[in-house]
């Protein structure tokens, strides 16, 4: 019973979209007759439900249950009982007496496991107002023992639905909440998923913003009402008993991040860069009859404007009427010259912006001026007030009696002489829109420009509903729009009064005093940002405070000789810091099954040489690198198989891997006794590349550099294969030098139209010892350079394209134990002197390098720079 | 009349009364379901 509710809840929550937990409540009822009470308890909207448009719905609820033992079973419902029972408060029963093997529900068919019925009942008539209401609802069943019941589950048609509210956050007609741009808070507004209004918590008001191309433009930026939703729920903008005679003002509010880019807006007032509150006929904003109520200007200079520099508030020429125009305009009745001496959000001192955020207040007040003629039967005369506030400071108030220019009079609400000695008031027209803020077409900016805003409200009332405080010095910030940053530090608070908390000393500035810049620390309080009086500590430039980039500039590069050098670059005065970096080893580790590899540094013959020639005299083929000889390598592979390549050689090649087309021009062995091979004992040199004639053993050119083990001190010094020690047993790092040379022998002959002969010669050096030197004037089948010639000239022609490897170990692996293997300070350049100039040091300190957990090789160094 | 007894060690329950228990009605159509009212919630 027990797996079949389990399997039966499954399928049914497949079929179902079930949103409880199926139950399968063992109850404590040894007597009942029905193990499993309840089972697949589940909750079913409306396939067809539109959460958005429709207006109500059905909810279908059913459970099973495993016995027909009962006199009663179904459902206990409430809206507000969070543990609804028959008869406990605010319960409703919904019993049912007839159960079902098998329902159709909602176009689904479902059979009850063998045993079980379904108990299934239908909800109708869910308003839309409630989709998001609280529905507990509880299972019962009752019997001779009395009524027993499933654990009480939540639900809602939005939860049915698996619906999860959202909220844009930019979305402007938000209801209301505390949250703002600065707190955090709530957040009321309709979601649009299921049009309800919903409360979102502990979340800050979004920002919305618009990013202006560089040359491009018409686009817009507003934020608009229409005065029906302003006056939603029964207010009026005219004096009445909803308002206790006091009429409405319009009340607009509106944060805007006052930022340099909007300096790149064009300055021409018919480019659009003013801000307007306004009004209009259309939501289009300027398409039908608008009429402004402020302006500001985004950017300096507005040609033909009042607002003569970034964030300056101006008269709405024109808009409201005056018998003087002029600029400034008269009009402006508040502390005079109000318009040119305020602090505005582009700065008082507009050589230093107030860059960040500021909030915006515009309040439209009116009055009618003449009420008592007005009963009379005279014409009403009315006295229009606009006061702009800037981050809660009272900047400017402009008055006159009605907006003038066209057709459009947008008074809040006019009066009417009623016939009777009384006064009849009407409200602006509902349809009539009211843009928060409007950015007219910009045009063609000079470069990108961002407008941000957020935390907008048009509201009917007498207060802004985030009265905010003007904050003088903030704590620095940055505000990320649209992928840019900004510097968003807010120039008001939001928080409401409250007594300062004060933090700690911080940086004001996004950095500290460092070697180009003085600093500021002060204290801030935590809740508003606000500065503590007397708090501020002035750091000077440091000299001695640098910041390095954390990428450095390897000017040297470290040897095993010597360390190399990282130099770090101060980002703010450029100063510099050399910094040693040393050698870092990279041990290659050989097993008798994992082969070793090694092709550092393979490079074209063209890239070697670079400008210079290999035909020049004096341009030879220098390679060098260091070897870490040790006796694990003694253990490679002996056989020179195809498989077991226990030797190293300088070789050029077709490909970058050095594998195709090969052609060595020096072999050098790693172990004792290769197999076929003249290396007889490892670190022994041995020609190669040679084309033909291999026959002699020792090779007659050597001259005695190979057998001779006691002349030659090679890396290896460990036998001869015969099982006779050489005396020469040096372990540690080695430096082999190798120097190739390649002429022509008969350029005469070549330039009467001959075939070029070559010699290829070249010089082996152990710790700057020659250990080999070699002449051969039969040319190997790769070469630094053909020659071909006749009519008394000689044309070379190098072989840029063939790649050259100084250090190439093929496939080979151990024939025991463990192999480390490792080259360092390898370089192959042109000319006639090594990178490195080295001598042999006799009698060395012997060190060691540990290569993995307590395992150390003679690390000893066997050379030293001969400077 | 039938009469149904079951038992524990603890208690025992007559349910004297048959036609009282629910009943099984069988397959549940579409439109055939028990309906209430939204409204009834109060
Ligand atoms: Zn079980
Ligand atoms: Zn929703
Ligand atoms: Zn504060
Ligand atoms: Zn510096």
């Amino acid at each position: 019973m027990h797996n079949n509710a389990k399997r039966r809840g499954l399928s049914f929550l497949l079929i179902l979209a079930m949103l409880f937990v199926s139950v399968a409540v063992m109850l404590p009822v040894a007597t009942s007759a029905d193990p499993v009470e309840f089972a697949d308890f589940g909750v079913q909207k409306l396939a067809a439900l539109n959460l958005a448009g429709d207006e109500d719905t059905d909810l279908r609820f059913v459970f099973t249950v495993g016995s027909l033992d009962y006199t009663e079973v179904g459902f206990v419902f409430s809206k507000t009982n969070a543990a609804p029972t028959v008869g406990g408060d605010a319960c409703y029963k919904m019993p049912v007496t007839v159960v079902h093997t098998q329902i159709v529900a909602d176009g689904n068919t479902l059979t009850a496991d063998p045993g079980r019925y379904w108990v299934a009942v239908k909800m109708t008539d869910i308003p839309h107002s409630y989709f998001d209401g609280a529905l507990y609802v509880r299972p019962f069943v009752t019997d001779g023992l009395g009524t027993r019941y499933a654990d009480a589950a939540l639900t809602s048609v939005c939860d049915a639905a698996g619906h999860v509210h959202t909220i844009d956050e930019f979305e402007h007609e938000r209801t209301g909440g505390t949250a703002a741009l600065d707190v955090a808070g709530t957040i009321v507004g309709n979601c649009p998923g299921c049009n309800l209004e919903v409360t979102f918590n502990d979340v800050k008001a979004g920002v919305e913003y618009q990013k202006w191309i560089g040359g491009g433009g018409q686009a817009r930026m507003y934020d608009r009402r229409q005065i029906s939703d302003i006056l939603a729920g029964g207010k009026h903008f005219y004096p009445d008993a909803s308002n206790g005679g006091l009429g409405n003002d319009l009340v607009v509010e509106y944060s805007i991040l006052w930022n340099e880019t909007l300096l790149n807006l064009s300055a021409d007032y018919n480019d659009g860069a003013r801000l307007l509150t306004t009004f209009d006929t259309t939501n289009g904003g300027f398409s039908g009859e608008y009429r402004a109520i402020a302006y500001a200007s985004l950017t300096n200079n507005v040609k033909d404007s009042g607002a003569n520099f970034a964030g300056a508030f101006e008269y709405p020429s024109g808009l409201i009427q005056t018998s003087e125009p002029g600029d400034p305009h008269p009009g402006m009745t508040a502390g005079g010259g109000a318009y040119s001496d305020y602090a505005n959000v582009g700065g008082t001192d507009r050589d230093h912006p107030e860059w960040g955020w500021h909030r915006i207040g515009v309040i439209y007040h009116e009055d009618v001026t003449n009420l008592n003629a007005v009963k009379g039967g005279a014409a009403a005369t009315y006295k229009l007030t606009v006061s702009i506030y800037i981050d809660g400071v009272l900047v400017s108030i402009l008055s006159g009696d009605h907006l003038d220019r066209g057709n459009a009079d947008y008074k809040l609400f006019t009066a009417t002489c009623d016939g009777n000695g009384g006064v009849t008031y009407e409200d602006i027209d509902e349809d009539i829109w009211v843009f928060a803020f409007l950015v007219h077409y910009v045009t063609a900016p000079t470069a990108d420009a961002w407008f941000a805003d957020g935390d907008v409200f048009v509201t009917a009332g007498h207060d802004f509903v985030h009265p905010v405080t003007r904050i003088a010095n903030p704590a620095a910030r940055t505000e990320t729009v649209g992928g840019q940053d900004f510097n968003g530090a807010f120039y008001y608070t939001s928080a409401g009064a409250h007594d300062h908390v004060w933090g700690s000393l911080v940086n004001d500035a996004s950095h500290a005093a460092d070697c180009g810049h003085a600093a500021t620390q002060s204290i801030h309080c935590t809740i508003c940002g606000a500065v503590k009086p007397d708090s501020t500590v002035n750091l000077p430039i440091d000299p001695s405070l640098h910041n390095w980039g954390v990428t450095p500039v390897r000017i040297q590069e470290p040897t095993l000789l010597e360390d190399g050098i990282d130099r770090y670059t101060c980002t703010v005065c450029s100063a510099t810091d050399d910094r040693a970096v040393s050698y870092e080893h990279s041990v290659q580790i050989f097993t008798t099954s994992t082969s070793g590899a090694y092709s550092p540094n393979g490079a074209t013959v063209g890239s070697i040489r670079g400008s210079k020639h290999f035909y020049d005299e004096g341009n030879d083929l220098m390679v060098e690198f260091s070897i870490l000889w040790n006796e694990s390598l003694t253990h490679l592979r002996d056989d020179n198989s195809d498989n077991y390549k226990p030797y190293m050689d300088s070789r050029f090649a077709t490909n970058a891997a050095g594998t195709s087309g090969n052609n060595n021009i020096v072999y050098w062995s790693l172990t004792g006794n290769i197999k076929g091979s003249d290396c007889k004992f490892p670190g022994g040199f041995e020609w190669g590349g040679i084309a033909g004639d291999p026959g002699d053993n020792p090779y007659p050119r050597f001259a005695g550099a190979y057998n001779d083990i006691t002349a030659y001190p090679n890396l290896g010094g460990y036998n001869n294969g015969d099982g006779t020690a050489q005396v020469n047993d040096l372990y540690g790092w080695h430096r082999v030098s190798i120097r190739y040379h390649e002429e022509v022998t008969n350029v005469a002959a070549v330039k009467s139209g001959s075939a070029a002969s070559y010699l290829n010669e070249m010089w082996v050096y152990i710790d700057g010892d020659l250990v080999l030197h070699t002449a051969e004037t039969k040319a190997i089948s790769k070469q630094l350079f053909t020659a071909t010639g006749g009519g008394g000239s000689i044309t070379y022609t190098e072989n840029d394209s063939y790649y050259f490897h100084g250090a190439f170990l093929n496939s080979t692996r151990m024939k025991t134990g463990t192999g480390y293997f490792e080259i360092a300070d390898y370089s192959a350049t042109i000319g006639s002197d090594f990178v490195q100039n080295v001598r042999r040091v006799n009698n060395p300190t012997p060190t060691t390098l540990e290569v993995e957990n307590g395992v150390f090789i003679p690390s000893t160094m066997w050379y030293e720079l001969d400077n | 009349m039938e009469k149904k007894i079951y038992e524990s060690a603890e208690i025992k329950i007559v349910l004297l009364n048959r036609d009282m228990l629910i009943t099984s009605g069988g397959s549940l159509g579409e439109n055939e379901w028990d309906e209430f009212n939204f409204n009834q919630l109060g």
